[in-house]
């Protein structure tokens, strides 16, 4: 097994093409570590991201937020901008693990690692994230969603490689909000997840929505029907309780230790009322 | 200047707290030596069987594998059972690593690979094909509960139930209350933080120095020594710092057995350290089912108490613990029957984890008193207190001190207690049912034998030493203050040396005896010291001592001097100077007072207050307050005797919410071996834990006063844990762990 620690991303992108064997690139190493311990995969070459000093800033400019993909996720809590204006983005990224995790760890690795209970990823659908990917045949921006496609499978092309997630720049009156539910309150895995992200118009009306839920499906699932029923509405109960339901009947979770089918969708619907509850707040406060 | 009295008692940090923090404390694992072998143990994959076959031939052809052992080529062992039993042994078979073919469990060791690297020995037992005959094993406690049976050799005389008194089975039936209810418990793992390991140097003339995770240096060596047929003489174990244990350190395990083997065969130092998984395959707390039925007048007086428990044992070895012999003595009652069983299942034998027995047994009793104080219509603190009793009925003994009133009246005044609205669901916090219940603890208090050796220079420095263990408990510290105080003198000029098997005699870190039993024979060598000083002042010329008794004397500012006037004395260094000596050193042997014991027992108390916030929709638990009032005798270090307490009750809401060992009853294997997923309270479920400890004077429990505390704080905290919960929700679960599927499924009752 071969350990390169690249300083540029063209390297990185070469070095990746031109890899005999199978290789794998290693941000935090928090899932990839994990991993090769339990033997489930023994890459031929290891791509180290962290040294290049072009993924590991987050820019805002006039478009919105630029986060590289070696950005670990304690900085993204530090950030007051970023926190500011999505809120449920940073809460999703700082649930994972600990501090010591968090040191470490990255939302592009939980977004490859492609865990249907990853814990920032609901909050980068609800939110409309981009991803900037480059490869060896060049640059293209697609959507977080389309980036897990089962547990554990990702669209990425051999050789590609996420260069940053792109975050808009904040409308007025808009908010975000992420929760989990897990039976312990840290070190644990989600058994459901919701994420909200919501636009006001000036009278308080939902104007757009977008509602995500985590560990409720083989992938992240946004919830079209969910969103829907929010637009309009101020967040009322009616609408809350509408709301529930659709995300407990958009549900198609697994049984196993954790939770039953019938409880993942139950917590579903409740995640996502408050959830919808804190978003729609936070979207009043802008 | 130093205030004597406040030695011992004040809340003095860890003395060796700078050299953990800073890593220099070394365990196990961590001594090297030059040339080194290093082993791994390949486990079965079955839990009853017989191994058919093994191919080692893959492993073997790994570069920097240098042998590998089974049950075809192990070198010869001990052959009779008495030499593999170790101070702690249970009736039955030990456990002999790679002796036969036989498969008892889930785990066992089933070949040992020895290589130049960790790395190599891993990877080469990755490499091990085994072959099986499985058979279907048994491992389900409930299913195999018909198979039950009274253990026919006790392993100790005072876990066997006491004779039944009065009628309980009439007084039951005749009681205006009643319950009667089952109780289950899972199987737990100690989990302490540093894993087994044992580092093996080999020396010249066949010595051996060993560095084991072990609660006794001394048990393991003689373990070794009877294993192997070596030289006690020839043999030194070290457990300078352990990192946990729990109990589970207190028998040697086949780490051990399995680097002194190699090294003999290999004539070369050795390493072994287990995995994580390894550690589940160990001693644990056994899976244990209970029926306790109380019965009461309608003042909530106890008019039966029928207890019965039945658990877990392996094939091999009749594990025993004392589960329900507590709700014979806790409380006044008249009419007791208590009943204790075993069953044997295909899984490794259970072990002592912390508060063996009582952690279940009390949980299950202070459950059942919780629901009889329902039934009765009485807060269930009243019933506790209606039911005190100063004596020990089980053995018809007087008590040594019980100042469990104080930890009620304590404890409720600073949880809040009265403010308790009686009815379930009563009580909330914005979306939040909140609980309020509480549970009484007990615990032995244990004096075993021991010696230390307490030595003096003329230059004030103080050495304290003995075979005693500190498995993270303090016992450095404590066994430093104790001497601080006999010598005035501040507890940095004390060496405490502990933790190597040719110090004093000391038997094994456990049961919570440690810090009365080396406390003892440190204060009672330190004291020796003084007589001998007063000797040997008396010995000098127109000595201001002459007329003095030991009594009447007292070490103060580094001179002996009389108690009554500290004028009249002479320096340490002169008394030396003149009997031409640099050091004074005397060894004392301290044990239990038969005579006392003959017609007092004596125990430890704790009354534990808990409140739980219980999001309703979602069914998650939050312990949000805990009050823990403990009653222990004197204590030495109001510091780590807290910490204690507090880890004790850190482990009882684990039992109450998270621990269990998930076993796949179809295969018999363990299938939550791991951190990830056999869960144990992390850092932000645990909110505010309070710990009194109330005054109680006993000069009876131990020379020192003092009671231990390993234990006690784990006493009673389920069942407080699951009272709240009850309180909360009107559910009454009492199967652990409370899970949310329990609380979602079970109805409330109204
Ligand atoms: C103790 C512990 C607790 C945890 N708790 C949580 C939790 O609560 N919630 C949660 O969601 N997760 C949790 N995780 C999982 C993990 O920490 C997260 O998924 C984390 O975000 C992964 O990020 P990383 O940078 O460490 O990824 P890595 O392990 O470095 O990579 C993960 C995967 O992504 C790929 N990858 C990384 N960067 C790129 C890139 N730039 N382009 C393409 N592919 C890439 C890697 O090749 C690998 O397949 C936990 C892990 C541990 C060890």
């Amino acid at each position: 097994m071969r350990y390169i620690r690249p300083s540029s991303l063209e390297d990185a992108v070469g070095l990746l093409a031109n890899a005999s064997g199978k290789a794998a690139i290693l941000a935090g190493g928090s899932d990839l570590l994990v991993r090769m311990k339990g033997g489930f995969i023994e890459p031929d070459v290891i791509i180290d991201i962290k040294a290049i000093d072009a993924l590991g800033r987050i820019i805002e400019n006039d478009d919105g937020f630029v986060i590289g993909a070696a950005v670990p996720c304690a900085v993204l809590g530090e950030n007051t901008a970023l926190r500011n204006a999505w809120p449920g983005v940073v809460e999703g990224a700082r649930l994972i693990g600990s501090k010591q995790v968090q040191g470490r760890c990255t939302i592009v690795g939980n977004l490859c690692n492609a865990s249907p209970a990853a814990d920032s990823v609901p909050a980068l659908v609800a939110a409309g994230a981009r991803a900037l990917v480059r490869g060896p045949a060049g640059s293209r921006t697609i959507a977080v969603e389309t980036i897990p496609v089962g547990p554990g499978k990702t669209s990425l092309a051999p050789g590609e490689i996420i260069e940053a997630i792109l975050l808009d720049k904040r409308q007025r009156h808009s908010g975000d909000a992420y929760q989990r539910f897990t039976p312990r309150t840290e070190m644990d895995i989600a058994v459901v997840s919701a994420a909200v992200n919501l636009t006001l118009n000036d009278q308080g009306v939902v104007e757009k929505a977008r509602v995500a839920l985590g560990a409720a499906a083989p992938t992240v699932l946004l919830v079209e029907e969910a969103a829907d029923i929010l637009v309009g509405s101020r967040v009322d109960d009616g609408a809350l309780e509408r709301l529930a339901e659709a995300c407990s009947a958009a549900c198609r979770p697994i049984d196993d230790k954790r939770g039953t089918v019938e409880f993942r969708k139950k917590v579903a619907g409740v995640l996502a009322k408050r959830v919808a509850l804190t978003a729609y707040q936070r979207a009043g406060q802008k | 200047m130093l205030d004597r009295s406040k030695i011992v008692g004040s809340p003095v940090s860890r003395i060796d707290g700078p050299l953990k923090v800073t890593g220099a404390a070394k365990y196990a694992a961590e001594h090297f030596e030059p040339g080194m072998l290093f082993g791994h143990v390949a486990l079965a994959t079955i839990a009853a069987g017989r191994i058919l076959a093994i191919d080692t031939r893959a492993a073997e052809r790994l570069q920097g594998v240098v042998k590998i052992y089974t049950h075809e080529n192990r070198p010869k062992a001990a052959y009779r059972d008495s030499k593999w039993k170790d101070a702690v042994a249970l009736p039955g078979h030990p456990f002999r690593p790679l002796e036969n073919d036989r498969v008892l469990f889930d785990g066992q060791p089933v070949a040992f690979v020895v290589a130049e690297t960790p790395e190599a020995a891993r990877d080469a037992a990755g490499l091990i094909h085994v072959h099986y005959a499985a058979e279907t094993p048994n491992t389900h406690i409930v299913a195999e509960q018909h198979n039950s049976y009274e253990p026919p050799v006790a392993r100790m005389k005072q876990f066997l139930p006491p004779p039944p008194r009065g009628d309980a089975e009439a007084a039951f039936a005749a009681a205006p209350h009643k319950v009667s209810a089952d109780y289950v418990l899972p199987g737990e793992h100690h989990n302490p933080m540093e894993l087994f390991a044992a580092t093996v140097r080999f020396e010249d003339e066949g010595r051996l120095t060993i560095q084991d995770k072990t609660q006794g240096s001394q048990n393991s060596r003689d373990y070794v020594c009877g294993v192997f047929g070596l030289d006690p003489d020839k043999v030194i174990v070290k457990n300078d710092f352990v990192g946990g244990a729990f109990g589970q350190a207190l028998r040697p395990k086949h780490h051990l057995f399995l680097a002194v083997m190699a090294s003999l065969d290999l004539s070369r130092s050795m390493k072994v350290e287990m995995t994580r998984r390894e550690m589940f395959y160990l001693s644990w707390r056994p899976s244990c089912v209970q029926t306790v039925s109380l019965a009461a007048d309608d003042e909530g007086y106890l008019q039966a108490v029928l207890h019965h428990a039945v658990h877990t044992t392996s094939r091999h070895e009749d594990y025993q613990e004392n589960v329900a012999n507590w709700s014979g003595l806790a409380y006044k009652c008249d009419n007791v029957k208590i009943s204790y069983e075993l069953v044997k299942l295909d899984l490794a034998t259970p072990g002592d984890m912390r508060a063996p027995g009582a952690a279940s047994g009390v949980a299950a009793l202070e459950t059942a008193m919780d629901e009889l104080a329902c039934e009765v219509g009485i807060d269930p603190l009243e019933l506790r207190v209606r039911n005190f009793v100063h004596r020990d009925q089980n053995q018809d003994k007087a008590i040594t001190s019980k100042a469990l009133h104080a930890c009620y009246r304590e404890g409720a005044e600073r949880f809040g207690w009265v403010a308790r609205s009686p009815t379930p669901r009563s009580m909330r916090d914005g979306n939040d049912l909140v609980g309020w219940g509480m549970a009484g603890g007990i615990w032995e208090a244990m004096m075993s034998k021991g010696e230390a050796k307490v030595r003096l220079s003329a230059d004030g420095h103080v050495t304290v030493s003995a075979a005693a263990s500190d498995i993270g408990t303090g016992t450095y510290t404590i066994l430093g203050q104790l001497a601080a105080e006999v010598f005035d003198c501040p507890i940095d000029a004390v060496t405490v040396d502990i933790g190597r098997s040719n110090l004093p005699k000391t038997g094994v870190e456990g049961g919570s005896w440690t810090a009365a039993t080396t406390g003892s024979a440190v204060q009672a060598a330190a004291k020796a010291v003084v007589k001998t000083l007063l000797g040997h002042a008396q010995s000098m010329e127109n000595s201001p001592l002459a007329e003095a008794s030991e009594e009447q004397v007292e070490i103060s500012e580094g001179r002996l001097v009389l108690e009554a006037n500290h004028q009249v004395g002479t320096a340490i260094a002169d008394i030396m100077a003149a009997a031409g000596l640099d050091a004074v050193e005397e060894q004392a042997k301290v044990g239990p007072d038969i005579l006392s014991m003959r017609r007092y027992a004596a125990y430890s108390h704790s009354a534990v207050f808990v409140e739980v916030k219980i999001d309703e929709e979602l069914g998650v638990v939050r312990v949000t307050r805990v009050v823990s009032a403990v009653a222990a005798g004197r204590i030495l270090n109001a510091k780590t005797a807290r910490s204690q307490i507090l880890g004790g009750v850190v482990m009882g809401i684990g039992m109450a919410l998270h621990e269990e060992g998930l076993i796949d009853h179809r295969t018999g294997r363990i299938m939550n071996h791991n951190l990830a997923e056999y869960h144990v309270p992390a850092h932000a479920d645990i909110h505010d834990i309070d710990v009194i400890f109330v005054e109680e004077q006993d000069q009876r429990a131990s020379p020192i006063g003092v009671k231990g505390l390993g234990e006690i704080g784990i006493v009673g905290v389920a069942a407080a844990v699951s009272n709240a919960i009850f309180h909360a929700t009107g559910k009454r679960i009492r199967n652990l762990p409370i899970t949310i599927d329990k609380i979602l499924e079970s109805e409330a009752v109204q």
